[in-house]
């Protein structure tokens, strides 16, 4: 065995091969399966959809965009609880900190590691919908620039909401605080929607209802443009709070 | 009468045998000792002992009556036990672990005093169980063993993991409690932690119980190498050459596995070839070879 | 050496001490009749019908997700101690039958889903009084909902709780109860009528949706709709204490 540390790239190939039994893989497939469902059931039972020739992609959009904040909160907190709890339960903090891979670093790395199972989730689900789409009969040009900015936005409010909470796992060996919190911030993405813009921001889960693509205001379906400049400044927030709570993780005392 | 009767208890796992066909006698009022190196079946024979582990073959008798799953409730109101890790709740301090114990087996506050008593606990109540040391979680599991006066105590290496001073406390209480008329059942990998505190012992290697019995059938059980001194050991074993597997071992023959006959023979014929032999002696041996001879060549 | 069933149940309080379960019975109600008493705030609009649309927004979200992942929660919870170190040996090793043993653990979910209930309660009336202003008391009939409610809680408290012990795992309990709730929830939303209380979960929140006129409700509390409630509660969780029974009697201990 060398003494040279890990590198990076090793830490993350180590996170992925702890990925095996955990099923996360069967959580990331529930969160795919949920999302695509609850969107083609909104679709489907939408008066909108009813008539062939106002059929839109503005249904599917609207319904996907509240199967996000009702899907992913509980679900993301429940693979980042998975990835972190093992090290709990196991010693793992300490093992990896003798073998040089600190806290903070596994912290990252189980970031990183996490994001690739949400950017394929986010992948396939949007991928999902417009293929249901299309086969349900929705026949209109596909708005690609709108899709796209939700798709990307909402991915990046998950990953925040997934960084969030591994700092959180890795802070509180308690599940019911991680569980609990992606229950209350499951509450707060779904009423979301009805708050104003101001207090949408002030949470990381308000932000589900500021990348919404579509809604309904009452009976009417109405098309929104995602907030792409406040999910952008807070990605940069949280990732600089989490690089810096991760550093500090680094500093402490091993548990 | 016995305290504890296995009749061909077995376990199997799919076809991996982990205990097989155990006749298992522990008499009542002794310190039992259950012996056999990690993963010999002693854990899986105590979980079938207390019906936390469905036999697949074989029966088991406590204190005279089955003990099955449709008696284990009513059985286990006399038994106390510590299997594998030590129980007790971490969030809560180790006298309210005692109360659940209390309350869930309607017990009055002069047992657990007693049981907390008889592992020194006293001091140590107010404390959270997460930070209880290793030894003081086991004497913990110990009291919430003890609080319901069992007449048989099945304890599962009580002394892993504590050190010299806490195993001899372990010991001194088993005698006591064997004393006072408890049947004890105690399992070790390490001879020596139960040696003292013992009056049977029965050998478990690979799921086969080796040897039952007292100290000194043990003893017996193992014939110790014969020594014989002699000026000349290398001409006394050409004497001998092919009939005995003698070997020279310093100033001395050494000649394992021989019995009363085979040494009286063996003097006989170098005496009759002029080889001077001036002593012939059995080897001290301490339980601890005993132990090891058994489980590591499996014999017996 | 007979133990008292009481016994059994104390010591199941005494267990959930300094367990942080009370920050799910409190905040959980609170926080979902607060977010939608919030959202009508905001929209500027009065409730239309009194304490009824009170009544309506805090109840029928909060019975279709929050509650029942909730229950999954407090049941994780219960269990989550005898996990732990060598309890289950101990557990099993002691004279207290296995139905007390699942009983006991059944009633103190059920018995934290009932403080739940009456923390809704309490905070829809304060909501009421304080923040809208409104006239009068909270209607009779929604403290007779809040009855059943309590009963309904039930089902789900054993169904968790029977899963909870079989899995070693805090969250895949969750992860069920997100699926059992959304697949009740689509179900309810089909208008399937009463077949769709064999699901546990569905009885929970068709007890929340009495009286309400959501789901195919009629908008009044009839002792039909009461009755189903109660009698599909008491079926289900009979068979979920006597499988959990059965289950504890006849497997292994393992650790």
């Amino acid at each position: 065995m060398s003494g040279r540390r890990v590198g990076t790239g090793g830490v993350v190939r180590n996170e992925v091969a702890k990925l095996r039994h955990l099923r996360v893989g069967l959580v990331a497939g529930l969160m795919v399966l949920g999302m695509v469902a609850l969107t083609l059931l909104s679709t489907l039972t939408s008066a909108v959809f009813a008539d062939p020739a106002r059929r839109s992609w503005d249904v599917p959009l609207a319904g996907l965009s509240l199967a996000v904040p009702l899907v992913c909160p509980l679900l993301l907190a429940l693979v980042a609880s998975r990835m972190v709890d093992v090290e709990h339960q196991g010693g793992g903090w300490l093992l990896n900190a003798t073998s040089g891979t600190t806290p903070g670093v596994l912290c990252r790395a189980k970031l990183v590691t996490g994001a690739g199972v949400v950017v394929v989730v986010t992948a396939v689900t949007h991928l999902s919908v417009w293929a249901l789409g299309r086969l349900a009969g929705i026949d209109a040009p596909v708005p690609v620039g709108l899709w796209l900015g939700f798709a990307a936005a909402g991915l990046a409010v998950n990953l925040v909401v997934l960084a969030l909470h591994v700092v959180l796992s890795a802070t509180v060996d308690n599940q019911l605080v991680a569980l609990g919190t992606g229950l209350l911030g499951t509450v707060v993405a779904v009423f979301g929607s009805g708050f104003p813009a101001w207090s949408a921001h002030l949470t990381p889960w308000g932000y589900y209802s500021l990348v919404a693509a579509a809604g309904y205001e009452g009976q009417d379906l109405v098309r929104t443009s995602p907030s792409c400049f406040s999910v952008l400044v807070l990605t940069v927030t949280a990732a600089a709070l989490f690089g810096l709570v991760t550093s500090r993780f680094d500093r402490q005392e091993t548990r | 009468m016995d305290t504890v009767t296995t009749t061909g208890l077995t376990k199997s796992y799919g076809r991996q045998v982990v205990v097989q066909g155990l006749d298992l006698r522990v008499p009542e009022g002794c310190v039992y000792g259950f012996l056999g190196p990690n993963g010999s079946g002693k854990s899986t024979t105590m979980k079938m002992l207390l019906s936390l582990v469905r036999p697949t073959a074989g029966e088991v008798l406590v204190l005279g009556e089955p003990m099955n799953r449709s008696t284990r409730r009513r059985q286990l109101a006399r038994i106390g036990s510590l299997i594998e890790s030590p129980p007790g709740y971490g969030h809560l301090t180790g006298g309210e672990n005692l109360r659940l114990v209390q309350r869930s087996l309607g017990l009055d506050e002069a047992q657990v005093d007693r049981a907390v008593r008889s592992v020194r606990l006293e001091e140590q109540l107010d404390k959270k169980v997460a930070h209880y040391s290793l030894g003081m979680k086991q004497r913990l599991g110990i009291a919430m063993a003890l609080a319901r006066e069992p007449r048989l105590l099945v304890l599962d290496e009580p002394t892993n993991g504590l050190d010299p001073a806490g195993i001899e406390e372990i010991r001194e209480l088993l005698r006591r409690l064997a004393g006072r008329g408890v049947t004890v059942m105690v399992s070790s990998h390490l001879l020596g932690e139960v040696d003292k505190a013992a009056d049977v012992f029965g050998i478990l290697s690979a799921g086969r119980l080796l040897f039952q019995g007292s100290r000194e059938q043990l003893f017996a059980a193992a014939v110790p190498d014969l020594l014989i001194d002699t000026s000349d050991p290398h001409r006394a074993r050409a004497v001998l050459d092919d009939r005995v597997a003698a070997r020279v071992d310093g100033g001395s023959l050494r000649i394992p596995g021989i019995d009363d006959q085979g040494t009286a023979r063996v003097v006989a014929d170098l005496v009759g070839a002029g080889a001077p032999v001036y002593g012939v002696r059995r080897e001290e041996q301490s339980l601890e070879d005993v132990f090891m001879d058994l489980t590591r060549g499996g014999r017996l | 050496m007979t133990t008292p069933f009481s016994a059994a149940l104390g010591a199941e309080l005494t267990k959930l001490r300094r367990s942080l379960s009370w920050s799910v019975v409190v905040l959980l109600p609170v926080v979902v009749v607060l977010a939608g008493s919030f959202t009508t705030v905001v929209s500027g609009q009065q409730l239309a019908d009194g304490w009824h649309t009170l009544w309506l927004r805090s109840v029928v979200f909060y019975g279709l997700l929050p509650l029942p992942l909730g229950l999954g929660i407090l049941a994780s919870l219960a269990w989550r101690p005898e996990h732990r170190g060598g309890s289950w040996n101990a557990l099993m090793s002691s004279p207290v039958p296995s139905l007390y043993v699942v009983l006991a653990k059944t009633l103190v979910v059920a018995l934290l889903g009932a403080v739940m209930q009456l923390v809704l309660l309490v905070t829809v009336v304060l909501t009421g009084k304080l923040l809208f202003g409104l006239a009068g008391m909270l209607p009779g009939r929604y403290l007779v909902i809040t009855v059943l409610l309590v009963v309904a809680v039930l089902p789900v408290a054993g169904v968790q709780s029977a899963l909870s012990m079989a899995v070693r795992s805090f969250a895949t309990p969750v992860a069920v109860a997100l699926v059992g709730a959304g697949t009740a929830a689509v179900l309810l939303a089909a208008e399937l009528g009463g077949v769709v209380l064999v699901l546990p979960w569905a009885v929970t929140a068709r007890a929340t949706q009495l009286a309400t006129g959501t789901f195919g409700d009629s908008g009044e509390l009839t002792a039909g709709g009461a009755a189903a409630v109660v009698v599909a509660g008491a079926l289900l969780t009979l068979l979920a204490v006597a499988l959990a029974t059965r289950y504890l009697e006849r497997r292994d201990v393992h650790t």
